[in-house]
């Protein structure tokens, strides 16, 4: 028998092996066990299917929009931002207030914008209450939201340092997850 | 959970995860690599010029059920294999049937091809002054009832048996060993092929001119699949595989393809060699003559072929028992057959009894197969309804159980999927081709039954055969015959996961279960301390 080389057999040939020798090359690529602990908390992180962001003109609330979405990117988590109008205890909760409104519209589109650069689904809502802190619970509960991410002090140039009361009770109350961010006041001098 | 609510729980862990990456991928190639060694002669002598096509439609259906089997064993890892998929997605009445008809083609595989395996052997028997006709006996009715032969796949049966008892590490080192040189070997013939003897236009001749009528194409199309049966050994070995989860996707669809492109390559390679009408005169071993005819190769084609078909279709027999004593080993778990197969071997954490009961019926079934010539076809007609009928059920499983358990994370899906949004807020992924698979399985279970004879009869006569077992059984035992035990399914998948170490997964599927019972508004039970 002699034998018969033929250009395109040997090409055949040279495509068998490659393939096979990349299915076994990928075969063996097992990513490594995680250990249980880690996956627990790597899972209760990615469980977070809807965020709660409660977005205020006092605090740079922009930046915890930033967080919750990236906190959310990977599992496409739904980013609820809230707008609490407190209403003074001298009106009625459903008196209307146009012109709070129309300021949380405002204080809500760039983090709505934020939200959409990330491709995520978003809703925002303006909520009258008493008191900011107990808006946002009540809201956290209607939504069932598995955290709320919220921005504290110092976050705009010339305000005030520390937990505001409204962080407290939040932090307190929640029964879900509470994520404060308090930027540095160099940090937040710069983006003034 | 108490035993008595989830009675082999306990013991279920007890199985040793000794089974590698390697060790996986070889379970399933132990199986389905014989396949083609048998099929390819078969295939070409009734495609003829068409061949390569048979092979890969076939095989496009092949790759459907194997994705099916990748889900469902990844994301179920645990023994039992198409039974227990059909059990969790149809109930016990579905799941005993679909376990019955895979327990005949394991049953089927250690005595076919145990059988097949010392016939290659026997090759070698002149080299040692042993002509096997000399023991070749006749009585009554049955003619030349070979002695040697017999005996030799006896012992054959019974060593593997010892093996499989003495650990799945031993067992599954056997066949990785083994299954790398097959492997070696089969490549080497379609390289070697390709390269020294390949002629591209014999090829397209035989296409353009000896293509078969739409008749013989399909009786081939309907051959061709028994090139690929095999690949659930796999998931057989689940519950004794480390990290299966994470380690049967890549196991599976690399032995999919492996034997995708291996079917195909044969098929194509041989058909650029010799013409179609040699490889049906030579179909008993088609590899063989096929070596025989490329350059270098050729010398060593008889001695390469023997010991190539005599240690492949060991490690087949090896993956037969494995196969059938984890199927009935998770059948008596779930109390569809006697709670005796149940038993784990104290020492080697092996399913002894299941391993030696059913042993027994593949020694049984071989000494049949030997006073009879005609009952190797029938153990090949029963081969091909036992495992087309399986699939079925075990397609319908991948459906239901997309609609019934949305919550157990799939770490592979069927590719393919239409996203449905349930009221309760639950969404399920329709998967179009496990319909698509589901008919495909279908069109060539008909083909079976209306080309098989044998296999029409005798396949539905064993079914039949057992659920009557089942019957008395489930009546004596005061369980439902049609209905289902009640079982305490999230528990059991969280003790499956657990003990498999696939954390990451039980984690998300714990999440996922305090998600839905939010969305219900009921306090879950997995939240605490989750």
């Amino acid at each position: 028998m002699t034998p018969t080389l033929h250009p395109l057999g040997i090409l055949l040939a040279v495509v068998f092996v490659t393939s096979m020798s990349l299915l076994f090359w990928w075969m063996f690529r097992v990513p490594p066990a995680v250990p249980h602990e880690v996956a627990a908390i790597r899972r209760s992180v990615a469980a977070m299917q809807r965020i709660l962001v409660p977005i205020s003109r006092r605090v740079a609330s922009e930046r915890a929009v930033e967080l919750a979405c990236r906190l959310g990117a990977a599992q496409k988590a739904e980013i609820v931002l809230a707008y609490i109008i407190e209403v003074p205890f001298t009106l009625s909760l459903d008196t209307p207030l146009p012109a709070e409104e129309s300021r949380g519209q405002e204080t809500l589109r760039p983090a709505r914008f934020i939200v959409e650069q990330h491709g995520l689904p978003v809703s925002a809502k303006i909520i009258p209450h008493r008191y900011a802190w107990s808006g946002i619970l009540r809201l956290a509960k209607e939504e069932q939201v598995d955290a709320i991410v919220m921005s504290v002090g110092a976050g705009r140039p010339g305000e005030a340092e520390g937990l505001g009361r409204t962080a407290q009770e939040v932090l307190r109350r929640a029964e879900c997850e509470v994520i404060v961010d308090k930027t540095p006041r160099w940090m937040s001098g710069g983006s003034g | 959970m108490s035993d008595n609510h989830n009675p082999a729980a306990a013991e279920r862990v007890e199985l040793r995860r000794d089974v590698t990456i390697w060790g996986s991928y070889t379970w399933g190639y132990a199986d389905v690599g014989a396949d083609i060694y048998v099929a390819l002669g078969l295939v070409i002598g009734a495609a003829q010029g068409g061949a390569p096509l048979a092979f890969a439609l076939a095989g496009l259906v092949y790759i459907m059920i194997g994705l099916a089997f990748t889900e469902l064993a990844s994301s179920y890892p645990v023994a039992g294999g198409g039974q227990y998929y059909s059990l969790r997605g149809l109930g016990d009445f579905a799941g005993f049937v679909a376990g019955v008809a895979l327990l005949l083609d394991y049953t089927i595989d250690i005595a076919l091809f145990a059988t097949a395996s010392t016939g290659y052997f026997n090759f070698f028997l002149p080299y040692f002054g042993i002509r096997l006709q000399d023991f070749a006996v006749s009585f009554g009715p049955i003619q030349n009832f070979n002695l040697l032969w017999v005996s030799e796949t006896v012992i054959m049966i019974v060593f593997l048996l010892w093996l499989n008892v003495r650990g799945i590490r031993e067992s599954s080192l056997v066949n990785e060993i083994i299954g790398l040189v097959d492997l070696i070997l089969e490549m080497s013939v379609v390289v070697f092929g390709f390269i020294l003897a390949w002629k591209p236009e014999l090829l397209v001749q035989q296409w353009r001119q000896e293509f078969p009528t739409l008749s013989q194409f399909m009786y081939g199309f309907s051959l061709s699949i028994i090139s690929f049966v095999g690949l659930e050994s796999i998931s057989q070995a689940a519950q004794e595989t480390r990290r299966p989860a994470t380690v049967i996707p890549r196991t599976s669809v690399a032995l999919i393809f492996t034997v995708f492109i291996l079917a195909v390559g044969f098929s194509t390679v041989g058909l650029g060699i010799l013409p179609w009408q040699e490889f049906r005169a030579h179909e008993s071993d088609p590899i063989a003559y096929l070596a025989s005819h490329i350059p270098y190769l050729g010398v060593l084609a008889g001695p390469f072929a023997a010991f190539l078909g005599a240690t492949i279709l060991f490690i087949s027999a090896n993956t037969g028992i494995m196969g059938d004593s984890r199927l009935i080993f998770s059948m008596s778990h779930f109390r569809l057959v006697s709670p005796w197969f149940h038993h784990v071997h104290s020492r080697y954490h092996t399913p002894s009894n299941a391993i030696i009961g059913f042993g027994w019926v593949g020694i049984a079934l071989t000494i049949i197969a030997f006073l009879t010539p005609r009952v190797l076809d029938t153990l090949a007609n029963l081969y091909a309804f036992g495992a087309t009928f399986g699939y079925i059920l075990v397609f319908t499983s991948l459906i239901r159980l997309r609609f019934s358990d949305p919550y157990t994370p799939r770490p592979y899906k069927v590719p393919l999927n239409i996203k449905w949004r349930r009221k309760d807020g639950s969404t399920v992924e329709i998967p179009v081709l496990g319909f698509l698979g589901l008919l495909g399985v279908g069109s060539i279970f008909a083909t079976v039954v209306i080309t098989h004879e044998i296999g029409r009869i005798a396949g539905p006569a064993w079914v039949l055969l057992c659920v009557i077992y089942y019957v008395i059984f489930r009546r004596r035992n005061g369980l439902p015959v049609l209905g289902s035990v009640p079982r305490d399914w999230e528990q059991e998948q969280m003790d499956v996961l657990t003990s498999a170490e696939e954390f990451e997964l039980l984690e998300q599927y714990k999440q996922a279960l305090i998600r839905r019972d939010r969305q219900r508004g009921i306090a879950s039970r997995w939240s605490e301390g989750g």
